[in-house]
Formats: C-alpha cells, structure tokens, sequence
C-alpha cells in the first residue's frame, strides 16, 4: 500500500507542477493585463508602468512564476488586482457555496446514477432498460446553460416554485437555504448523472455477462444476490476510478450553474477574474481546482487498491 | 440401421428412471438452423454420458437449456423432464429452484469462472448456502469437505486464496467442490479439462469419475474430444449439427462407429504411433441418408 502511495506520487508530484506552470501561463497567454483592465482604456504609460511595478508584472516571467509558486507554497496567492485584496480573502467566501453545489452535485449524480444505472443493467433486454440508456445519452448531450435556463423559466418564474436566484446561507433560515440550492444542485447534476448512469450500466452488464456470474446462476445463487452482490461489487471498482472524472465534469460546469442562478461560488469568480484580466486570483482558483481533481484521482487509486485484491497483489 | 448392443450391464441402467430425461430438444434463435435441432438423452445415477461434437454441435447448449440458462433470445421446446417433473415451459422460479441443489454446471473456464474479487471460501458458503440451510460451523465443515473430495492440498490456504493465486487446475477443482456443497444430483460439465494442460485434465477426470460414482452423480460430460470422453465416460452421445446422431456404450461406439461423422471424430484423435491420421474432408452429411444410430439396437430419432 505504501509502495503503491510512493508510486503515485512519483506520477502526482510531476502533474501537480504542470498544472502550476499552465495555470501560470494563463497570464502570459491571455491578452491585455491588469493595467488594461484597471485603466479602463488609459493607455498612459507612466500609468501602466506604474501598476506593472507594483504587482511586480515588469519582471522576467521566469522570475515572476518562482516568486508566485514560493508564496503558494506558504499559502500566499498574491494580491487580487481588481480588489486589491489577498486573493485568498477573495476566494474563501466562494467556498462555502461551491463545495456545497458541487458535494451534492457529486452525491446525486453517484446515488442516482449507480441505482438507474444498476436498473438499466438488469434489465437491459427489456423495453424500459433500454429507454433508460438511450435517454442517459440524451442527458450527457443536454447543454447545461440550455437546460438550466429553461428550468429556471419554468420552475422558477412561471411557476414560482423555486428561486432562481441568489445564495440564501443556512444561518438565515434552513428551508430558504435548501430552496436556494435545489436547482443548482440538480441541474449541475444532469450530465454527471448521465455520464455514471452509462458506466454504472457497462461495468454492471460485463459483470453479469462474465463467466462467474453463469457460473454462480449454474450453482443456485439467487439473481438478487447476483445483481447485488456480485455484479455489483465487481463495478464499484469502475465507478471509484470513475468519480475524479466526474469532479472535474461538476466543476466545469460550476461557471454556467453561478452565472444562470447567480451563485457566489468560485464559478462565479472565474468569471470576474477573466473579465477584470485578475489573473492572481484567475491561477488560484484554476490551481486549486485542479489540485482537488488530482488530489481526488489519487483517492480513488488508493481506495480501489485497497478494495481490489488483484492490485492489491499486484503492487506489494 | 440398427446395431445391437454387446455390452450387457447397460440394459441394467435402463431398467432404473433416468434422473434427467431430454426428448425432442430443440433450441432456435430464429435463424436458419436451428442450434439444436432434436435431441434426446438420458443421465443416470452413477454414469457418466460422454458427449462429443465439434463446436457449434449444440452440446453446451442443450446443458444450459437443461438449466434454464439457456439466452433469453433463445426458443426452447421439447422436453426436459428431472426427477419425473418437466422444466420446460415451468415457472422461472420453478427452474431457479433446480439450479443449484437438483442440477449445478461447471465450465471451461477455470480461473474466470470464480469471482475475482472474493475469497475461495467466501465463493464457496454463498454456493452452499443458496441450497442448503446449515449454521456457520457446519457450512465450515462441508466446505472443507469437499476441497478434500477433490484432492486439494492444503486446504486452508486455497481458503483465503482470491481465484487469481490458485491455477487453473486448482480453480477448476473448486469449481467441482461447489457443485459438490450445492449437493445437485445432475452436473453437466462443459470442456472442463480443455483449458488445462494434459497431466491435470487426467486428474481432474480422475475426480469427476470417482465423486460420480461415490456420490451417484448423474454426469453429462460435454467435449470435442472423443478420446478424452472414451477413457471416463460410460455412454456416449455423437452430435452434430444440433443433432444426436449416434449413442450408445462408449466402447461399442468407439469400437464399432457406424456414422460417418463419428467416424471422423474419433480419426481425428492424434496417435503417437503409426502413420499419422489421414485427413477426412467432411461434406454436410444429409439426416436423411444417414439415418442417427443407437447401440442400443433402436433408432434414436422416430
């Protein structure tokens, strides 16, 4: 096990300095700079050169980076250019809206998605098995800016069932939180949903189609056992390696759900950040994001070392 | 084209019931052949019936439409009657109930026939305990009983083994052990020596043969391999095509092939000594003209 944690590492390590050094790159590649954004048009250069003094932008970009990468390393992510506050002061209160939507998100679309997906396995030679499938296909195609939108017409201003607006916190009134919440969690769940109800249903019907199943079904083993204790535990391996990847599918489209429902999460701070060309706080959110996704893969392989004997063997 | 039979002690079998009895079995998937298109045997306690065909003959099939297995895309008529009572056409819940404690089934594949991820015993009690109501000690004991019923050494180990730490010899003897716990009284065995090599197929014979008759087993023994087939079982059934197209004694069968494509088969079993086989081109051989054969002195097919 803990050969196999050193192993990874020797993967993640490398991976997480790419992903400074793209997310750093953002900067160099996007057009326009602070000074644009803050100026509003000025091209006065003493301006210019004044504000690229001071965020330290007139230095070698390699210079620039290592400076950047030693602050992240002690916590610090600069100063946000557009508020000039410390990004972190930036970002923190973005936190509690996103990792509510997207821990959720994730819940609804891995509970929903294993039990219809389970459901569309069993019986896929049915009629009703296989709309579940050819109508998962419709959900991991749906736009998610389309369907949000029309949702938060329908059920919000024509039927006035749920707000389509705002982020209401759970210290002002629980019922108003979890209202505020409801369609942005279902929503940023559709194609997550989808995309696991399709795996859950392969990885369910190799399993039920493999020589250990007919071998268990020639022995007597009730199809309830079978369905729930052997094809299933066979597929929760490809679900838990499964999983990163639909973390990083909840936060791309954590940017449509924050702008459609007006959410203050970190969404919603990309956004900004692009628009005011606030790059410090642009490669934080980008660092920390994909961090998480990482951080989340090498999760699921030590769990699934841990579940899947053959691995297990295989790596000690 | 009758041949009457030399071998004395089969007419005794015949006077006891066969456990299992399949008349006019026919399986069709909708196409042009039918899969299996008329087949009829019999299986008896403490026999072992050979049955040999080239692959797509319809052997493995008629097992598995025996069990109920059969593909859900697959038409099954005919008659498939255990212990007096016919399958065919019975509830689902009916057939599921033979499964297992009445008729159980082990196959080709050794290693991938077990599930990956749980231990040998764990594989084992969930098999016994699908047939068998017993306390925790018990299913123990059985267990282990029947991983010594088919000679594995250091049974503890195998135990706690996953299938992927045991070869394929090992996983095929436990496979035969949780037909053994399931306690069935009919046991089709598909190929289950083709995927070893040639001194553990002769022991895992060895150990078919003997629970057969320690047990009074009644066994269908399916293979492409007439020779193996010759050596443990004690009738055989020729098919081809979907069809029974000669049964009878093993050794008059062997001794005496009267259908061309028994013929055929048992030329194409490799011999150390001699000239080497002669090649026999196999032309669609028409029902008609060669009528199927029974050693038994009477035409199988009416």
């Amino acid at each position: 096990m803990m050969r196999m944690f050193l192993r990874r590492l020797r993967v993640v390590i490398p991976t997480l300095f790419l992903i400074t050094l793209l997310s750093f790159m953002l900067r160099v590649i996007i057009p326009g700079g602070p000074a644009d954004a803050l100026l509003g048009g000025s091209d006065n250069p003493d301006t210019i050169k004044m504000i690229n003094e001071r965020y330290g932008l007139d230095r070698p970009v390699w210079e620039q980076y290592l400076s950047w990468i030693g602050g992240v390393l002690r916590g610090d992510f600069g100063i946000s250019y557009a508020t000039g506050l410390p990004v972190v002061d930036v970002i923190a209160p973005r936190l509690a809206s996103t990792l509510e939507i997207v821990g959720f998100g994730m819940v609804v679309s891995l509970v929903l998605g294993m039990a219809i997906g389970m459901f569309a396995a069993i019986k896929r030679e049915t009629r009703v098995g296989r709309f579940v499938f050819a109508a998962s296909g419709l959900g991991v195609s749906v736009p998610v800016f389309w369907i949000s939108t029309m949702c938060a017409g329908i059920f919000g201003a024509m039927l006035g069932l749920l707000p389509v607006n705002g982020y209401v916190p759970w210290f002002s009134g629980v019922s108003a939180h979890l209202q505020s919440i409801t369609m942005p969690v279902l929503l940023i769940a559709v194609p997550p949903t989808a995309f696991t109800i399709r795996h859950v249903r392969s990885a369910m019907v190799a399993a039920l189609d493999s020589p250990y199943v007919r071998a268990a079904r020639a022995m007597g083993v009730s199809s309830a056992r079978i369905h729930f204790d052997l094809a299933l535990r066979n597929a929760v391996g490809p679900v838990i390696t499964f999983i990163p990847f639909l973390a990083s599918t909840l936060v791309g489209e954590l940017v449509i759900i924050d702008v459609v429902f007006v959410l203050p999460g970190l969404g919603a701070s990309i956004v900004d950040a692009v628009h005011f060309r606030d790059f410090a706080a642009l490669q934080a959110i980008v660092l920390l994001l994909a961090v998480a996704v990482v951080m989340l893969s090498l999760i699921a392989d030590l769990v699934l070392t841990a579940i899947d004997p053959r691995r297990r063997k295989a790596v000690s | 084209m009758s041949q009457p039979s030399a071998v004395p002690h089969e007419s005794e079998h015949h006077d006891a019931e066969p456990i299992l009895s399949v008349r006019g079995l026919q399986v069709d998937f909708g196409g042009p052949h039918q899969a299996v298109a008329d087949v009829s045997l019999d299986l008896h306690a403490g026999q072992i019936l050979g049955v040999a065909g080239q692959s797509g003959s319809g052997k493995s099939l008629t097992a598995l439409a025996a069990l109920g297995l059969a593909p859900t895309n697959a038409d099954v008529s005919g008659s498939i009657r255990f212990k007096g009572r016919e399958l065919v056409g019975a509830k689902e819940s009916e057939r599921a109930k033979v499964r297992g404690s009445g008729m159980t089934m082990i196959f080709q594949e050794t290693v991938t026939a077990l599930n990956p991820v749980v231990q040998i015993e764990r594989q084992l009690e969930l098999a016994l305990r699908a047939n068998v109501a017993c306390s925790k000690a018990e299913a123990k004991d059985r267990i282990v009983q029947a991983l010594q019923d088919v000679q594995l050494r250091d049974v503890s180990r195998v135990l706690e083994s996953y299938p992927h730490e045991l070869s394929g010899g090992m996983c095929q003897r436990v496979m035969i052990a949780m037909a053994l716990v399931c306690g069935a009284d009919v046991l089709f065995a598909d190929e289950p020596t083709t995927a070893l090599d040639v001194t553990v197929q002769r022991e895992v014979m060895d150990i078919i043969r003997r629970i057969t008759d320690e047990r009074k087993l009644a066994v269908m023994l399916i293979s492409h391999d007439i020779g193996v087939l010759d050596e443990v079982s004690d009738r055989l059934v020729v098919m081809y095509r979907g069809r029974v197209i000669e049964t009878g004694p093993s050794s008059a069968v062997i001794a005496r092939p009267q259908h061309p494509y028994t013929k055929a088969l048992i030329n194409s079993i490799p011999r150390i000594h001699g000239s080497h086989n002669e090649f026999i081109e196999m032309p669609p051989l028409d029902f008609e003209e060669f009528a199927p054969v029974d050693h038994q002195g009477r035409e199988v097919v009416a």
